[in-house]
């Protein structure tokens, strides 16, 4: 059974090595790690995830950006996307969950519960 | 998993510099902008660290990256992106919660004795981090509006002059706190006269120009508080309530003093108390100082001796005279006491610098045969009036013509450099260490105690760092006690020599006392 993949996208290095060791030693995922939106589209592309995670600041291609241009490609309107975000506004959260996201997570987050939230998450598109 | 990610835990406290050093771009120039885009970008950094220093354990940091973040949110919705004052002083907290918590993190990473480092804009901060690091330093890096709290803890301060414009100035702001001890050390990529000066001026304990300057700065020479220069110094006034005066002074910063009160015996007191400047009165009756001066500088032993001038008449053409007789510098009276320690101090550091450079030996840069002989000479002086007493030891590398027929000379140079950067780490500053000559070095220690000093002696065989694929490196040592073995550095050291070769026949890596040894006819 091939694993599933996940693809991660965020520009602090050390963020994006602390969520591929949750995903890939706590729940079993393959990660792939693009640092930008623009290398996420083009890896997306390339091996189809199961889910994309997405941080929402990021220099050139933001969040919302990445996410409306994977919606775009071939298969890429159903595909589970959640944001990482560290934000504590309400406000922002909420409009953040209204651009058609799965969930959005807040940073700074447990990287050891990670896996299971993305888990979850899954478990709840397969019901 | 706990594994791999406390990995990347400690690789994320090992890069927290990096991330300050990046805000810390960020928040000068939003300063130098005065807001606009700059505020919006360091918004961005104190979200980023928001979010990711509690992944890493680092909450409390990242509540406090969170604080800047709303902080600077607020600016950017109220007033137009102008930077608010108060951000600058959350970055210095920032800065201890992430050493503290760091500390947690990765047991050790906090103790040491704190350096704290205040770059330049675009300064290079790495290479000076790793000096620190190296030499035992816990590092944090400040930013000049920071400094000033930070600067209580520290024990060395390293300020590149243009930090923030004006490193000087905040050298001297630093000088000004009370309780603050630490050693100011000024960085310049190019030091000209005038850098110089205005570090002097500044109150810094010294001017760099490389990284690798401070490995001297910080080694060779401990650099601390407690390491004011104390020299010799020899004064002739004959103004008795002046003299009284010159005399409290400069014994209250530790100098020895020898004063005189007429210009008879001037020679005699050059040769006996080999004084390291000469204060002289202008006015002496019979000879005026100038005359003095060029005495004095046509001995050839004398030409180097730094002769400064104490006089009431302080006019332009006065100082004038005083630097064509040879004297270096002039101080009116009356005098304040810190003008008199100041002169006096910046030409003993000065003349022992420019001593250094000609006592040096070169493979080693301990002091030269010459050099190392009147060095235990004037500690013995210093010991005479203290009434203590001086180790002196001769110390010989054992089997060190094996090493070299071995592993070729390089090698054999090495070893002899290893040891000297030992002697020089594990030395106190007032101790004399240097190079007789081939493999043979020697060590004097000052103090009230034989015995104390005789076990830290030992301690300096017992910890020679050096390994060769033969195995560990060893040395053996004689040494003889001033008073009781003799009282000038040549008998000491016949005396340390025969327990040196005491030690050899006993079976190497040992040190033994002439003091033990069964009395040998003179």
């Amino acid at each position: 059974v091939s694993q599933e993949r996940i693809l991660v996208c965020d520009d602090d290095d050390d963020v994006r090595a602390v969520v591929a060791l949750s995903l890939e030693a706590v729940g079993g995922f393959q990660v792939e790690q693009a640092r930008s939106g623009a290398e996420a589209l083009e890896l997306y592309a390339r091996s189809r995830p199961v889910l994309v995670l997405l941080d929402v600041q990021m220099p050139q291609l933001d969040g919302p950006s990445t996410l409306a241009r994977i919606r775009a490609l071939p298969g890429g309107h159903e595909v589970p996307v959640v944001f990482l975000s560290a934000t504590t506004r309400r406000a922002e959260v909420d409009r953040l969950r209204s651009l058609g996201v799965d969930d959005v997570l807040e940073k700074p987050f447990d990287p050891l519960a990670l896996a299971s939230r993305i888990r979850d998450i899954l478990g709840r598109r397969a019901a | 998993v706990s594994s791999p990610l406390d990995t990347l835990k400690q690789e994320f406290a090992a890069r927290r510099a990096e991330r300050l050093s990046e805000l810390r771009a960020l928040l000068e120039r939003a300063e130098q902008q005065d807001g606009g885009e700059g505020v919006r970008e360091l918004r961005a950094a104190f979200h980023k660290l928001a979010g990711s220093a509690g992944i890493f354990g680092f909450p409390r940091s990242g509540e406090i990256a969170r604080e800047g973040e709303q902080i600077l949110e607020r600016a950017v919705d109220e007033n137009g992106s102008r930077l608010p004052g108060a951000i600058a002083a959350v970055v210095g907290r920032l800065v201890r919660s992430l050493d503290e918590e760091a500390g947690v993190l990765v047991p050790g990473l906090a103790e040491g004795p704190i350096a704290l480092l205040i770059p330049g804009p675009g300064g290079r901060v790495d290479a000076f981090e790793r000096e620190l690091t190296a030499a035992g330093f816990a590092t944090r890096i400040a930013t000049c509006a920071e400094a000033p709290s930070l600067c209580p803890g520290a024990s060395t301060i390293l300020i590149d002059v243009d930090a923030s414009g004006d490193g000087y100035a905040l050298c001297r702001r630093l000088s000004e706190i009370p309780n603050a001890s630490a050693t100011r050390i000024l960085y310049s990529d190019g030091p000209s006269a005038f850098d110089l000066v205005k570090a002097h001026e500044s109150r810094a304990d010294r001017l760099i120009h490389r990284a690798s300057d401070l490995r001297t700065v910080l080694r060779g020479r401990r650099l601390t508080a407690s390491d004011r220069i104390a020299g010799r110094i020899l004064s002739v006034e004959d103004d008795s309530a002046c003299g009284r005066a010159i005399e409290a002074v400069l014994k209250s910063a530790g100098h020895s003093v020898r004063m005189l009160s007429t210009p008879e015996g001037l020679l005699e007191q050059l040769s006996a108390f080999r004084p390291e400047l000469l204060l002289l009165d202008c006015d002496l009756p019979k000879v005026h100082g100038f005359e003095l001066a060029r005495v004095v500088r046509c001995d050839a032993r004398h030409e180097s001796i730094p002769i400064v001038f104490v006089s009431s008449r302080a006019e332009q053409v006065d100082r004038r005279k005083a630097a064509r007789a040879g004297g270096d510098d002039f101080v009116p009276k009356p005098f304040a006491p810190e003008e008199l320690l100041e002169v006096v101090e910046t030409h003993l550091r000065r003349n022992r610098a420019l001593r250094r450079k000609l006592d040096a030996d070169p493979l080693t840069d301990l002091l030269n045969r010459s050099a190392s002989v009147s060095a235990v000479d004037d500690l013995i002086q210093t010991a005479a009036e203290r009434r203590s007493g001086v180790l002196v030891a001769i110390l010989d590398l054992d089997h060190f013509k094996r090493v070299n027929d071995e592993f070729g000379h390089p090698t054999g140079d090495r070893v002899l450099r290893e040891l000297a950067a030992h002697l020089q780490e594990s030395l106190r500053a007032c101790d004399v260490a240097g190079r007789l000559g081939g493999e043979e070095m020697v060590v004097a220690m000052e103090g009230a105690s034989r015995d104390e000093l005789l076990i830290r002696l030992d301690e300096l065989r017992s910890t020679v760092p050096i390994e060769l694929p033969s195995g560990k490196v060893t040395f053996s040592a004689g040494c003889a006690w001033y008073p009781d073995d003799g009282a000038q550095a040549g008998v000491l050291l016949k005396r340390a020599d025969g327990a040196l070769y005491a030690a050899k026949t006993g079976g190497r890596n040992r040190v033994v006392a002439a003091w033990t040894l069964p009395e040998t006819p003179a």
